[in-house]
């Protein structure tokens, strides 16, 4: 081991060390129920909140892919920038939207929702299974990502293997402990750490390699003019027509993301999700340096066998070990926060819904009424799932790398589908069960069969936005045809006196 | 639908303490603003549209580039217009849910006011 590459691995070490010590101690007085492990009890204010969600957006996506995209295509990459603010404009009304219903009736998943929303937990089971199918390959690209990283940044002496098998155990020991408040803390040293490593990159890298941004944006023009229109260079088809559906696509898709809402739901109140509607898009101008840092190195390093790397190799390539270390630490916390809330909401998503009996408004369903002991037991089992998950996407990363990854490239137009269920159902009184459970299957099997037989995107069109139309259209049609049989809250005009649908009367007692 | 869970609060299961919509006013006015929202969407899409060339470049930037750049820092200005346009931030209130609108009724808790009436608009 060279001294650079034993310099950094201690770094690296320290920092997983802090990491999981900020993560555990966050939790230090902390309620030990359910809604705090799940949702920090519906507490954290807009700092945290911000934090948080900020952890969530910059992934190790953002350091690898953004780079590798900007390298390998040019623009398409600005997707990326596009969907998450135009999601945060979204955000202002869904945050407060889903914060306020699940708040008003102590709900802590999509799941959850749908199940209250519908009556029926068999709606809030398919919900759970649908959103962890296409999350946990997320998981497995984010250990990837880490593996990458870490192999990187310390110069190859840690194996890929070993790194993946760290991050997952740094992310499952805080994230067990505190839940969503240990992400948040940890958030708070990734942020800081993302922050400056990315603003000096930003000065550092056009100056070091060329002559600063002017020169590098003057031989973009003239050397690579391709990569600044699109559809970029060699990108496959991510023309005017992709960039526009993938975009607005992903920006409603995000707002209901499982790690998203464990986000809303953690807010103090609603101002707390408006005003970070505001201030989470600045963040995203950092998103912008990567793809600088990937371009430059189209001039430094024109034959990259892997373009992920582009970022990290222009770092290695320039900086003595600390300062890289320093830039790989940021890289892997972003892969471990991200991965530790997806981790999270799929143990959530579980562990009340599928394991814990639901949440008694289903009045199919056995469990009524408040039990404190249910509570732990249901934490409990939330823990459980939220660590196979885990152990899932390490099997995945280890053993078969690629196979799930394929799978997360649906993530969006997958977790899309759910958009009518879970959102829609919330400002469409009549939407009926019905409706739902089919318009949502419809879109699943559109997408599906769209990505299988080799035509996503569609004449450029995002196969998840069909999907979503296809999905609507059944929705409604089913809706109209047949009108709800049990409806949703407050769904008719007096529904006081109606025995399955205590929900209404109850608030009216409770204020 | 043979019986039903009766003496459930909407608290829903297990969740104790002070309740985090107590103290919230609702807000029913109409919202006019959030039409605004749409601003971002709108400027991103038009940006391979109507911008997707390279002259002429702004500052040195590429006129794409800095069609993006622009959006991305005239997003978050159009969302802050809105809260200050909101009647619903301006009061801190909860979102209204159409899906609810029988069950959320009159809310005698507004009458404490805004918990978080933030900045000198309200």
């Amino acid at each position: 081991m060279s001294s650079s590459a034993a310099i950094a691995t201690t770094i690296f070490g320290l920092a997983m060390v802090v990491t999981i010590l900020i993560g555990v101690l966050s939790a230090r007085g902390r309620d030990k129920g359910l809604s705090e492990w799940s949702v920090s009890s519906r507490g954290l204010g807009v700092l945290f909140i911000w934090l948080l969600m900020a952890g969530e957006t910059y992934t190790s996506f953002s350091f690898l892919g953004t780079a590798g995209w900007s390298y390998s295509f040019g623009v398409p990459i600005l997707y990326l920038v596009a969907y998450l603010t135009v999601g945060f404009a979204v955000a202002y009304v869904v945050g407060p939207a889903i914060w306020t219903y699940a708040s008003r009736h102590g709900l802590i998943s999509i799941a959850d929702m749908a199940e209250h929303r519908f009556r029926s937990r068999p709606v809030g089971i398919l919900v759970a299974v649908i959103a962890t199918v296409f999350l946990v390959p997320y998981i497995q690209v984010q250990i990837q990502g880490m593996g990458v990283v870490v192999n990187a940044m310390t110069y190859g002496s840690v194996d890929l293997r070993v790194a993946a098998v760290i991050s997952f155990v740094v992310a499952e020991v805080f994230i067990l402990v505190s839940g969503l408040r240990g992400s948040a803390w940890v958030s708070a040293l990734k942020d800081v750490l993302v922050i400056a490593a990315v603003v000096f990159l930003a000065v550092y890298v056009p100056m070091h390699y060329l002559d600063g941004f002017g020169d590098f944006m003057h031989r973009m023009v003239a050397e690579k003019p391709e990569w600044l229109t699109f559809p970029g260079h060699e990108s496959g088809g991510r023309d005017a027509m992709w960039f526009i559906s993938t975009l607005l696509l992903n920006a409603v898709t995000i707002t209901i993301f499982p790690t998203t809402v464990a986000g809303y739901l953690s807010a103090r109140n609603p101002n707390a999700l408006r005003r970070n509607a505001v201030l989470l898009p600045w963040y995203q101008l950092l998103l912008f340096v990567p793809m600088m840092i990937g371009a430059t190195a189209l001039f430094v390093m024109p034959a990259l066998g892997n373009p992920d790397l582009a970022l990290f190799s222009l770092v290695t390539d320039s900086l003595p070990a600390p300062a890289v270390a320093i830039i790989g630490v940021a890289g892997a916390l972003s892969a471990i926060v991200p991965m530790s809330v997806f981790m999270l909401a799929i143990g959530t998503l579980w562990g009340r819904t599928l394991l814990g009996g639901g949440n008694g408004a289903d009045p199919r369903s056995r469990r009524t009424g408040r039990m404190p002991a249910d509570d732990v037991r249901t934490k409990r089992l939330s823990q459980l799932v939220c660590l196979i998950a885990g152990l899932i996407a390490l099997a995945g990363a280890l053993f078969y790398p690629n196979t799930l990854v394929q799978l997360s490239v649906l993530s969006y137009e997958g977790v899309a589908q759910l958009v009518p269920t879970v959102l829609l159902a919330l400002f469409w009184r009549r939407m009926s069960k019905a409706g739902a459970v089919s318009g949502l299957l419809a879109g699943l099997a559109v997408v599906v069969a769209l990505w299988a037989t080799g035509n996503d995107p569609w004449h450029g069109v995002n196969g998840g936005i069909i999907g979503l139309a296809v999905n609507l259209a059944v929705t409604a049609a089913v809706t109209f045809a047949r009108p709800a049989a049990a409806g949703p809250p407050g769904a008719r005009p007096a529904p006081r006196t109606e025995g399955n649908d205590p929900a209404p009367a109850a608030t009216e007692e409770a204020k | 639908m043979s019986h039903a869970p009766e003496d459930r609060g909407r608290e829903g299961p297990a969740e104790a303490g002070a309740h985090p919509l107590d103290g919230l006013p609702e807000v029913s006015a109409r919202r006019p603003a959030l039409w605004l929202l749409l601003v971002p969407a709108v400027l991103y899409c038009l940006a391979p549209l109507v911008a997707n060339r390279i002259e002429p470049r702004v500052l040195g930037v590429p006129f794409l580039l800095f069609w993006i750049l622009a959006a991305t820092v005239i997003s978050p200005l159009v969302i802050w217009a809105v809260t200050r346009l909101d009647p619903a931030y301006r009061t801190g209130a909860a979102e209204p849910l159409p899906a609810e609108r029988e069950t959320a009724g009159p809310t005698p808790g507004g009458a404490e006011g805004p918990e978080r009436p933030e900045g000198g608009a309200a």
